[in-house]
């Protein structure tokens, strides 16, 4: 798998259009789902996901192919929806105060809302939602977030575990983590 | 614990199936991708066309117009071919055990329909003869032997009868075929390897062929030459431009 990735992109390299559509085609369904997971709106992960393709293209030279081409293509998908979201930050839509405490009004003891995991994850910081879909979304080990993220193993270790007790505490479980 | 498990599967199965998009989505992002990157500057360079051949006829200056519209198109159709790839590269590659930086530029032949980057800091393309010869720019001494990588294609014709061609030419000139195998480096080609039956000497011949897998009746032949003792440099500098050569169906 590594191995016909190796190959797909030495041939982007050279500039080639029909293996830069294959690796589109791999990376293109998880890619928009991760910016969807993000920004909630289907236009603005559509946009994301273009641009994003569009800079891994120009700037496939200064790809290290010694490193994960993964990690490096999700760097800049997070780093495009980062600075989209930063240009739409006026547009942002706030959580409006009767729909949360709906939401929080409906837990039972067992079972997890996860109807309400926008809301949810709505509420979380961006820093935390993130690693949250790096990893449940897109299956990422926490070595490969601090990749992506260029951060410690432990910051990412320590994000996520705030992250999910934040989530279990909204969506109606215990916060019971350790 | 096996709450926490459940959360966590709960969690990546809720996250997978909320952020399941129509595929449409993907095909028309792949389409705005496709006229970002590639459809752009060939729009541009017809609309730019069609300005220009508009005030041709307009002018009615005949037979100097007529030779530059000729040329226009010519260009516009090898700029057709060079629009479909990176202008210029710079390249790491491995000299003698060292790394260095290699600036090279697009060649391409929209003829033959192939493209090669060339290291155009000592060397360069010679078009137009019977194959598409990269020289050196600056002419070794007549005691030298020759230095060049030829690109040519052979029509109606398949692999195995250009190879035996190849093999009947260098017993002709007297070279030993010292290696004849499959290859993917730097190609994906039949690679014969012939020498000077004076050997070894610094300036012993070496003339390495490829030849591609037949294509419609259609055989890319690359014949690299040089000499021993330029093995390790003319050589491998031929071997890091071949790893470029793509042929554009």
């Amino acid at each position: 798998m590594v191995d016909k990735e190796t190959r797909l992109i030495k041939k982007i390299k050279k500039g080639n259009h029909q293996a830069f559509k294959k690796l589109y085609d791999r990376f293109a369904d998880y890619s928009l789902r991760t910016a969807f997971a993000i920004t909630k709106n289907q236009s603005d992960a559509s946009d994301i996901v273009q641009e994003t393709f569009i800079r891994v293209y120009r700037n496939i030279d200064s790809y290290d192919m010694s490193r994960s081409f993964k990690a490096w293509f999700y760097q800049i998908l997070i780093n495009e929806t980062r600075r989209y979201m930063k240009k739409k930050t006026k547009q942002a839509r706030s959580i409006e105060s009767d729909q949360l405490l709906d939401f929080l009004h409906q837990q039972t003891e067992e079972a997890y809302h996860f109807d309400d995991l926008y809301l949810a994850m709505d509420k979380l910081e961006e820093n935390h939602r993130t690693v949250i879909i790096l990893k449940y979304l897109n299956g990422f080990t926490e070595k490969d977030i601090a990749e992506v993220l260029e951060l410690n193993v432990n910051t990412v270790k320590s994000r996520l575990f705030k992250a999910r007790k934040q989530l279990k505490g909204m969506m109606g479980g215990a916060s019971d983590e350790r | 614990m096996k709450d926490n498990n459940l959360f966590d599967k709960q969690l990546e199965a809720e996250l997978k199936r909320k952020t399941q998009l129509d595929m449409d989505v993907k095909q028309a992002i792949w389409k705005s991708i496709e006229d970002e990157l590639f459809h752009s500057i060939t729009e541009h360079d017809k609309n730019r066309r069609g300005v220009w051949v508009a005030g041709i006829s307009l002018a009615a200056v005949m037979l100097i117009l007529l030779f530059g519209v000729m040329t226009e198109t010519g260009q516009a159709m090898i700029q057709n071919l060079k629009d479909l790839f990176i202008e210029e590269k710079q390249e790491q590659i491995e000299m003698e055990g060292q790394q260095e930086e290699l600036d090279t530029h697009l060649e391409t032949n929209e003829e033959l329909r192939y493209v090669i980057y060339l290291d155009d800091d000592r060397y360069k393309m010679d078009k137009g003869g019977e194959a598409d010869r990269i020289e050196l720019k600056e002419e070794l001494p007549d005691s030298y032997p020759d230095v060049y990588m030829e690109i040519r294609r052979e029509e109606n014709t398949t692999t195995e009868e250009v190879v035996a061609d190849i093999k009947e030419t260098l017993n002709n000139e007297e070279m030993e075929i010292v290696e004849e195998t499959r290859t993917k480096n730097p190609i994906e080609a039949e690679l014969i390897r012939g020498r000077g039956s004076k050997y070894p000497e610094w300036d012993t011949p070496i003339y390495q062929y490829y030849v591609t897998d037949s294509m419609n009746g259609q055989v890319f032949v690359i014949k690299q030459a040089y000499f021993l003792e330029a093995a390790e440099g003319h050589g491998a500098r031929f071997h890091y431009m071949l790893e470029s050569f793509e042929i554009v169906k």
